[in-house]
């Protein structure tokens, strides 16, 4: 199999362009436990290191860590490496997780191309029992409902046979349709987190029992369904750090999901002139109050949640 | 006014025998009467060394008989709570003890025979109390009767101290057992195992005159891999984690947990201790012959402890164990990954990693404590090979056919020909 960025370029997917900068908009906040330089940001950078860029340029975190799986373009991906501060560690993240070293505040983003499955789980498994408190981590998959040719109840029995025992319970076939494959996914993903918090906490006194709280409940296709799970763990007597970082509430960000319920990221076709028309009018609380020469009613509303976080994509000869 | 009516629902006497044996193996109620004198000799020294105290066996198809000189047992102790079913309320525990459920030593007299004596001799007072069984199993009363009983006696020097426990009319089973030397030889090795750490402080335990050795627990260490070392304190229970890679033992490969110094679970493989967890934690394999884990446990309080009754296994949901047990997968997983990599290198001729194994020396586990991680040297991988082997059946008829047709000798020839034959045509840019 091809590696990834050799068939897509991660940079000019627009979902994916949003997302890392909801999630980096929100990691900035994690402040409230430690100054977010001091953290340290893993990641699967590919050869393009998108996340690397961003988290380094906007959080300053020096101490970054990629794990690529592909060893055979170890010298492409080095040569691709954006800044000294990236170690690369080429090997599976089933194996190069547990060999970090785990006793520093991390964030850590596992976005991965391929679909859910037991291996992205023991990843998970593995961060939420080795995760410090203060620290956030984000995973992502392909979340892509099965083909309509499909059966559904073939299509059941495909995914239930993927995840075996870390299958939701009371799944039926018309659950996986649209985008209700991200939703069992994102069950399968808070069971595991779940299981895993509650053998941590099992022997710890209350005050420094493991909290984790849901951020990140992103829905967004590129071409595939994706999804987005993730959030932060801390200690229970951090209760109030956590709630300084105001992730929920009226200084809140619009996109925190703390719930089932997911924050779809749908982009609108804009050309460039109608964006800067429209950011020129941005932030506005009464969107029927702006010009909107033209553009349909629904693409200003979604335009106008998105535009801070909104790629600019131009054709440049560098 | 008459007596109220009820349901009678006390258990006979049999039946709570034949319960408490039921799920006991021999052996493992021999090792409970050694746990007595174990803590025996902790209550005399604390967690100073036990040099001067033994534990005498003799193992006979006759007779058992347990001897030692760690403390003996007050009367009081005796008449309160030694000989009662289970720990009453109020009884003393002794701190980092591995006797922890009242049951053991009674438990195991049922288990050898139908006739026990216990003599003790303690600082102040001495005791014998016989019982023959089937005798108190006529009688409705729960007591034993004391023989003998000499109380505010001048004290008596430490060393003259001590209990000895004698079991006759053994069962058929059990001195058909005890007159196999192959079953004395297992006991003696179980022992050797499950008392290591009481060993190591210098207690003597001896079986029919041989004395047991104490077998030193260790880990490969050296300036290029470094054992994996953690302590962590989960309420009153202190664990310590070890692991990293010993010599290479098929037998002893896993997982060995201790509660208070006592083995519990040995050489464990099994999902219990994180085997199979799942991807980056797979099922025990001979090529995993090199792992060593150790996890102990300690508490004053033994009830704190993750131990079964019949102390052969962990309570594996006991919340202590299962908040120590993640600590462990942490742990084990670059292990794992080390072991995967070392075979690997054993199949590519790798000498430098084969020879850093070689040269690792073991250490004792007290001289552990640098790395909370395992670390090995890590040197890039040769890259992987630029080809990939196919192999395939087909027809030998139709083999021959497009052997001829190419004008080729070999099977072999014929694969590689007509792959490049299509390669050329299908996948060349």
């Amino acid at each position: 199999m091809t590696a990834s960025f050799e068939r897509v370029n991660y940079a000019v997917r627009p979902g994916k362009s949003i997302e890392r900068k909801m999630l980096c908009g929100a990691f900035f906040r994690l402040s409230e436990f430690a100054s977010v330089e001091s953290y340290r940001y893993v990641g699967f950078g590919s050869a393009y290191f998108s996340d690397f860029i961003l988290v380094h340029r906007l959080l300053g975190i020096t101490n970054m860590v990629s794990i690529e799986r592909h060893e055979q373009n170890a010298k492409r991906v080095l040569f691709n490496r954006p800044f000294a501060c990236i170690d690369v560690k080429f090997g599976e993240s089933n194996d190069e997780l547990p060999a970090l070293d785990w006793g520093v505040r991390s964030i850590v983003w596992l976005d991965y191309d391929g679909t859910l499955d037991p291996s992205v789980l023991a990843d998970v498994r593995f961060i939420c029992m080795s995760l410090v408190p203060g620290s956030a981590f984000a995973v992502t998959v392909n979340a892509q409902p099965p083909a309509p040719a499909v059966a559904p109840n073939d299509a059941l029995a495909q995914v239930t046979k993927r995840l075996g025992d870390k299958m939701p319970e009371n799944i039926s076939p018309a659950d996986l349709s649209g985008w209700g494959t991200a939703g069992v996914y994102r069950r399968a993903i808070d069971n595991e987190i779940a299981e895993v918090l509650a053998d941590r906490n099992a022997a710890r006194p209350p005050q420094q029992k493991f909290i984790y709280k849901q951020l990140f409940n992103f829905n967004y296709r590129d071409g595939q369904r994706m999804l987005t799970v993730g959030g932060v763990i801390y200690e229970s007597g951090q209760q109030g750090l956590f709630d300084k970082c105001s992730f929920f509430g009226p200084q809140g960000l619009l996109f925190v999901r703390g719930e089932a319920d997911p924050y779809l990221i749908d982009v609108p076709m804009l050309t460039y002139r109608e964006l800067r028309h429209q950011d020129a009018q941005l932030p506005c609380s009464d969107l029927d109050g702006i010009d909107r020469a033209g553009v349909p009613r629904e693409d200003v509303e979604r335009y106008s949640r998105h535009y801070r976080y909104f790629p600019m994509f131009v054709e440049a000869e560098l | 006014m008459s007596k109220p009516r009820v349901v009678h629902a006390e258990p006979t006497k049999d039946f709570f025998i034949y319960m408490l044996v039921k799920d006991i193996p021999l052996n493992r109620a021999v090792l409970d009467l050694v746990d007595n004198c174990v803590d025996g000799a902790t209550g005399l020294r604390g967690r100073r060394p036990f040099t001067g105290l033994h534990v005498r066996m003799e193992v006979t198809p006759q007779r058992f008989r347990i001897r030692d000189n760690c403390g003996g047992i007050p009367v009081e102790v005796a008449e309160k709570y030694a000989f009662r079913f289970g720990r009453p309320p109020g009884a003393k525990a002794l701190d980092g003890s591995v006797g922890q459920f009242g049951v053991g030593m009674k438990r195991a007299f049922f288990k050898l025979g139908k006739r026990f004596v216990v003599e003790s001799r303690a600082e102040r007072d001495e005791f014998t109390v016989a019982e023959d069984v089937d005798k108190w199993c006529e009688s409705p009363e729960w007591e034993f009767g004391f023989r003998k009983l000499k109380e505010n006696l001048p004290k008596r020097p430490q060393k003259e101290r001590g209990t000895t426990i004698e079991v006759t009319q053994l069962h058929e089973g059990v001195s058909e057992q005890f007159g196999l030397q192959n079953f004395r030889t297992r006991l003696r090795e179980e022992i050797e195992v499950a008392h290591e750490t009481s060993l190591g402080r210098g207690l003597e335990i001896a079986l029919n005159g041989h004395v047991l050795q104490d077998r030193p627990r260790s880990l490969k260490q050296s300036a290029d891999i470094t054992p994996a070392f953690r302590e962590r304190r989960f309420g009153d229970v202190m664990v310590k984690l070890y692991v990293g890679i010993s010599r290479f033992d098929p037998r002893n490969a896993g997982w060995n947990v201790y509660c208070n110094g006592r083995l519990v679970l040995e050489a464990d493989q099994s999902r219990g201790t994180g085997w199979g967890e799942g991807p980056g934690l797979p099922r025990f394999h001979p090529q995993y012959n090199m792992f060593k884990g150790y996890a102990f446990f300690e508490a004053d309080d033994s009830s704190s402890l993750p131990w079964n009754t019949t102390k052969t296994g962990v309570d594996a949901d006991s919340s202590i164990f299962r908040s120590a047990r993640q600590e462990m997968l942490i742990m084990m997983a670059p292990v794992i990954r080390f072991l995967n990599r070392l075979d690997r290198a054993r199949t590519a001729g790798e000498d430098w990693l084969l020879s850093a194994v070689e040269d690792a020396k073991e250490a004792d586990l007290k001289r552990i404590s640098d790395s909370e991680t395992f670390g090995w040297p890590d040197k890039p991988k040769p890259p992987p090979p630029d080809t990939q082997r196919i192999s395939y059946d087909r027809p030998r008829e139709q083999v021959n056919k497009v052997k001829k047709t190419l004008g080729l000798r070999s099977s072999r020839e014929v694969g590689e020909t007509t792959f490049d034959y299509f390669y050329g045509r299908e996948c060349k840019d």
